[in-house]
């Protein structure tokens, strides 16, 4: 039973996260300085991601089946 | 061909690629999950409901452990919270959107089609059918990650327990960075996350990656800053996030 539950309240926090801002700032005005820091990831996250890929692939394959 | 038809493949084509690195992960995660004894509709559910790669494989490896369910899904939050970045980054994109289409958008998204869509947004800016890329690209992800997980919890007993997990990113995803590097402060951003995701890789939980983005953002919106105060006349200030510009020095 535990499973159908992380799976409905684990689906369920994991949609709340992805709709959040979604939501949230479609109802109020985004402020100047949120806007600039938002363009920013972009370049941020695709490299975070990226990075290491390139750079440690050994080490990703470990620690993405040991988890 | 309806005018939403054409952004909506568009979107299916640029998604394409990166199922190549999706698609083996999903038969993995399907192997994985039977292997932990998770029963097959509820890691078919996992993979449609929760529809978060790495956040499944970490649920698969509790779940083997006996770990209570307040643990699991505690893990599940803080694995998944980069997608709040995400959600923000591509909120005042999807702002007019209806509700019902910001539910969808907002279920569909994922590492890979959030990465698609934003240079998509960023690229062509609001026009009236670019939502229509975004559904194109997380559907596509979707069927994929649905399909592979199905092959892989079927193929479970068969397949031996641990997989060689030796696919490379596809080159792809790397050159998605090179389209959001427009100016000298996103250069700066990309560095230093790239840096810090390399130094806090061993942060369990995805936390190295969290932490990346939020150097990278921090450095760029202060190299930003200070650009501006030097060298850019005040009425520029206020651009809009929509139609960001090219080299601003």
């Amino acid at each position: 039973m535990t499973i159908w539950l992380v799976v409905l309240l684990g689906g369920l926090v994991t949609f709340g996260m992805r709709f959040s801002f979604v939501w949230l700032l479609g109802r109020l005005e985004v402020p100047e300085t949120m806007r600039r820091a938002l363009r920013y990831v972009p370049p941020a996250v695709l490299s975070a991601i990226v990075f290491p890929e390139l750079f440690l692939r050994d080490n990703h394959l470990d620690l993405s089946l040991s988890r | 061909m309806k005018p939403s038809l054409h952004p909506f493949w568009a979107g299916v084509r640029a998604e394409l690629p990166l199922l190549v690195g999706v698609f083996p992960f999903g038969l993995i995660y399907g192997t994985l999950a039977l292997n932990a004894g998770i029963p097959i509709v509820a890691a078919q559910a996992m993979s449609s409901i929760l529809f978060a790669g790495s956040s499944q494989f970490a649920v698969a490896q509790l779940i083997h452990n006996a770990a209570p369910a307040p643990v699991i899904l505690l893990t599940i939050a803080v694995i998944n919270l980069r997608h709040m970045l995400y959600s923000a980054s591509l909120a005042p994109h999807l702002k007019s959107l209806s509700l019902r289409w910001k539910i969808l958008l907002s279920y569909l998204m994922t590492d890979e089609a959030y990465a698609v869509a934003i240079l998509n947004y960023e690229r062509i800016g609001g026009t009236a059918f670019a939502h229509w890329y975004f559904l194109g690209a997380g559907l596509a992800l979707w069927t994929t990650w649905q399909t592979a997980t199905a092959l892989g919890l079927w193929a479970g007993a068969a397949l031996p327990a641990t997989l060689p997990l030796d696919f490379a990113l596809p080159l792809t995803f790397i050159a998605m960075v090179v389209p959001a590097l427009k100016n000298r402060p996103a250069v700066a951003a990309a560095l230093s996350a790239g840096l810090v995701a390399l130094l806090a890789f061993s942060m369990p939980y995805k936390l190295g990656l969290m932490l990346a983005a939020l150097t990278g953002i921090a450095v760029g919106t202060f190299l930003e800053s200070r650009v501006e105060r030097n060298a850019i006349p005040p009425q520029n200030v206020g651009r809009d996030i929509i139609s960001p510009n090219q080299e601003r020095e």
